[in-house]
């Protein structure tokens, strides 16, 4: 039978995805949760705990709410039946700066090693970022193209998918730890928001600014730089499309490129959540149409 | 000059006090170029209050007189141990003393002169009239390469004037003593000219303070080599006392010159002022007189031990205004634990690691230290109450950084000056960013990111500092009119980008008017930072008031803790 000497290419990735469960389950997308560890309890995201609570349970819990990867023995158990069923792996995560999750999936991988093909990916983003980059190996593979060449194309469209962020939740910024310590203490006695930035695959503060409309002024002055046929996605741990903040960046946005055909609202997940805080907001921005990022992907390779 | 000729015709060894006094006035050596600083210094000191009585914006702070004082004290400390006959060695001594020690623009400038004069003798043992005279110019011309842009009416005036007449002098008499009184003469001339030449000075009714701060010093080194007192303790050197035998008792009143006192006259209907005749009279009066004005109205200052008389005096004139009398007495003697405070070290702090880029602010006030801090200020330059922190606090806190590269933030358009002359002293490599205030800093500080490149992070700072206006809210020192803005010694001034714009009694009031002329209608961030006495609770009623009258913008109140200043506001 062929699909006995054809290997199929099975994606998989955790709970930061957000993508929509129908499309998910319809594609064969394994997603992994991601534990919130919330007033004492551990919580699997998307599970026991969607982003709409998270929010809602972030605003009355006295500590800021930190994320751990899924477990490694969920990842060598969802390893080991892909490689049984005789599929070659891509396995593409959360930013390795926002947590250990792509280093769970490499030890992970130790495990199965030599018992198929399987390659794990740092997608140096999240939310919209690592939703578009999963659509986008699903539809390379389902067109059946090689294994290798799946990697390298979803390798090359995350080097142009961005992120930009503001956050004023300096609680969040200091126990998340992705900070340096220097920049923790930042906004004890001033108003003082971060403006955070992707780069290089870590999340940086680069820069502090004193209001929210200077952070929308500085996003929106980012995204500028993009084609109006780019993707953008506000992102919110659980965006509403009439909150203020939310509003407040897509007129700065509006604003500055009113040619933007479409802005779409993305929730950040637990793990981007995490650092940001609850009303921590930014964009996350593909250069390429998203729509069009497997094709965008083929024809870079031509 | 050929000092060598001099040296061997000067008697070395003098017999008599009147051949060691003539040889005085025909070559300086080290020893009495000593004896000359300490009387600039001591006599300064003591008329600290009245040159700070002459800043030309009636704010407590940043003080002349204080900076200039403790920038002679700093040279006078360098060669206090020091006993060399040779000029150069002494000059030189003092000169290093008086740079690392200057504080604020003024001090600066004095710390430049010294620089010159100093180049000037280098390998001199001693120093004729023909070499002073060279040094004066040296000094000058060192002094204004110093500067920016050098203004006339100023310091720098007063100095230029008096190294011309000295020059002049020189060529018709080799003595010394003769020179000094001619550079004395000068400059109090000279000083009296600086409000023709610059309108503020006019307008503040005042005379340059630096220039008067430099006319105290050369007069205090002319009473000394005139057998005159240069302070007012009993306690005399031997060589004071000797050269006090016989020399005009008269003038050593009991008490010292306890008062300084200053007024207005206003001419009354059909009776001008004769300026040069009231002039005269309090010249006879006392210390320091200065008398200006014209038919109309004549300012006068004078330090007296009683100041009833030249009160009465210039009420017979006139009717009195602005009549300010001070215990000056007790002013020197409040200075001294602040200077003593100053001098202890406090406790040692723990040395940093080394680190690549660090960022060092000057903040004055608890709040505004722990604000810099947290804004990821590597060391922290505090100033005192009343003095701006000297070029040594700079090159200490410098070393402190422990980093390749610093960044200076002065905040406070009259320590810029000082941060870059440590920067010029300093080993490591040292941006003086020129922050004239604490919003500017603070815009700076927040652009602050060790992980950029030099060149990207200085322009990184500095482009948001451009962004700020700041409006400051203090009490006057005394009553003046500027800009328009009428105020008594006493109210509440307000300050926009260091020009006075608004006046008056209620706190809150003068704040949003000073808010107003800053534009604060169209802003979009209100920084309040509150100090002086002013609390969380105190502060309250007023930023209420601020939110209600600027409602599009987002106030955010922070604790400062500063001197002087109730509130200072960054309007961004």
């Amino acid at each position: 039978m062929a699909s006995l000497l054809r290997r199929t290419v099975r994606i998989v990735t955790d709970s930061s995805v957000h993508l929509p469960e129908d499309w998910l389950r319809k594609h064969n997308v394994i997603v992994l949760p991601q534990r919130v560890e919330i007033n004492g309890a551990v919580l699997r995201e998307g599970v026991e705990v969607d982003v709409a609570a998270l929010a809602q349970m972030a605003a009355r819990a006295e500590q800021p709410f930190v994320t751990h990867p899924p477990p490694l023995e969920e990842f060598v158990a969802v390893y080991e039946q892909l490689a049984a069923e005789r599929a070659d792996i891509i396995s593409i995560h959360v930013a390795a700066t926002l947590n250990q999750t792509v280093h769970v999936a490499q030890q992970a991988r130790e495990r199965v090693l030599g018992r198929t093909e399987l390659q794990v990916l740092d997608s140096r983003t999240t939310a919209a970022g690592l939703g578009v980059l999963v659509k986008a190996a699903v539809s390379m593979a389902e067109q059946g193209m090689p294994f290798e060449s799946i990697v390298r194309h979803v390798r090359g469209l995350a080097q142009n998918v961005f992120g930009v962020f503001l956050s004023d939740e300096m609680h969040y910024l200091e126990r998340s730890g992705r900070l340096r310590p220097a920049q923790a203490l930042l906004g004890k006695m001033l108003n003082i928001i971060a403006y955070l930035v992707f780069e290089d695959g870590a999340l940086i503060a680069p820069e502090k600014v004193r209001t929210l409309e200077k952070g929308y002024e500085k996003i929106a002055e980012f995204a500028a730089e993009f084609e109006p046929s780019s993707g953008f996605y506000v992102v919110q741990l659980a965006p509403q499309p009439n909150h203020p903040r939310v509003r407040g960046l897509i007129d700065a946005l509006r604003e500055l490129m009113p040619n933007v055909r479409r802005v779409a609202l993305s929730p950040s997940g637990a793990a981007l959540g995490s650092v940001l805080g609850p009303s921590g907001i930014g964009l996350i921005i593909t250069a390429f149409p998203p729509e069009e990022a497997a094709h965008v992907a083929l024809k870079r390779a031509m | 000059m050929n000092t060598q000729t001099e040296r061997t015709s000067a008697p070395t060894e003098a017999k008599t006090h009147e051949e060691a006094r003539a040889a005085q006035r025909l070559a300086l050596d080290g020893r009495r170029l000593k004896e000359l600083v300490r009387a600039g210094y001591l006599w300064l000191r003591q008329h600290e209050a009245v040159v700070n009585s002459y800043n030309v914006y009636p704010v407590p702070d940043g003080d002349t007189g204080t900076n200039m004082m403790h920038t002679m004290r700093s040279a006078w400390e360098a060669i206090a141990k020091l006993d060399d006959p040779n000029i150069s060695v002494v000059a030189k001594a003092a000169s290093n003393g008086a740079l690392r020690g200057s504080r604020g623009n003024s001090g600066i400038i004095l710390s430049q002169l010294w620089r010159g004069f100093t180049r000037s003798l280098e390998n001199k043992d001693v120093c004729d009239a023909q070499d002073l005279a060279a040094a004066f110019q040296e000094a000058v011309r060192t002094a204004y390469a110093g500067v920016g842009m050098p203004e006339e009416g100023t310091m720098l005036t007063v100095a230029r004037e008096v190294a011309e007449a000295v020059a002049l002098a020189a060529h018709h008499t080799h003595d010394l003593h003769r020179l000094l009184e001619v550079a004395k003469e000068t400059a109090h001339e000279s000083v009296l000219r600086t409000p023709q030449l610059l309108k503020i000075l006019r307008d503040a009714g005042v005379v340059d303070s630096g220039g008067y701060g430099l006319y105290i010093i050369l007069e205090g080194a002319w009473r000394f080599a005139n057998g005159l007192p240069v302070e007012e303790s009993t306690e005399a050197t031997s060589e004071t006392s000797g050269l006090n035998r016989g020399a005009e008792s008269a003038l050593q009143r009991e008490g010292g010159w306890g008062y300084d006192v200053q007024y207005l006259i206003y001419a009354r209907p059909g009776k001008p002022l004769d300026v040069e005749q009231i002039r005269a009279d309090i010249e006879a009066m006392g210390e320091c007189p200065l008398v200006m004005g014209d038919a109309e109205i004549v300012k006068v200052h004078v330090h007296v031990p009683d100041p009833g008389v030249p009160i009465s005096y210039g009420a017979r004139w006139g009717s009195l205004r602005d009549v300010v009398v001070e215990d000056m007495q007790a002013q020197s003697e409040a200075f001294v634990p602040a200077g003593l405070a100053k001098g202890a070290q406090p406790p040692a702090e723990p040395e940093l690691p080394p680190t690549a880029v660090a960022m060092i602010a000057v903040a004055h006030g608890e709040g505004l230290a722990r604000l810099f801090r947290e804004l990821g200020a590597r060391v922290i330059v505090e100033g005192g109450q009343t003095m701006n922190p000297s070029v040594d606090d700079f090159l200490s806190a410098i070393q402190r950084a422990r980093a390749e590269t610093v960044i200076v933030l002065p905040n406070n358009s009259n320590i810029i000056m000082t941060a870059e002359q440590a920067a010029r002293l300093s080993e490591a490599r040292v941006h003086v960013l020129p922050t004239e205030t604490i919003p500017q800093g603070v815009a700076a500080a927040l652009a602050f990111n060790a992980a950029l490149p030099i060149d990207a992070l200085m322009e990184a700072m500095r482009a948001p500092v451009a962004q700020v206006t700041t409006v400051e809210i203090t009490r006057a020192t005394r009553s003046v009119t500027l800009n328009g803005v009428s105020v008594q010694a006493g109210q509440i001034i307000g300050l926009v980008d260091n020009v006075l714009r608004a006046a008056g009694d209620d706190l809150a009031e003068v704040t949003l008017a000073a808010l107003q002329q800053a534009e604060a209608a169209d802003a979009e961030l209100l920084t309040l930072y509150y100090g002086n006495g002013l609390e969380a609770a105190s502060a309250e009623p007023i930023t209420a008031r601020v939110r209600e009258a600027f409602p599009k913008a987002q106030v955010d109140v922070v604790f400062g803790g500063q001197p002087h200043y109730y509130l200072i506001i960054g309007v961004e």
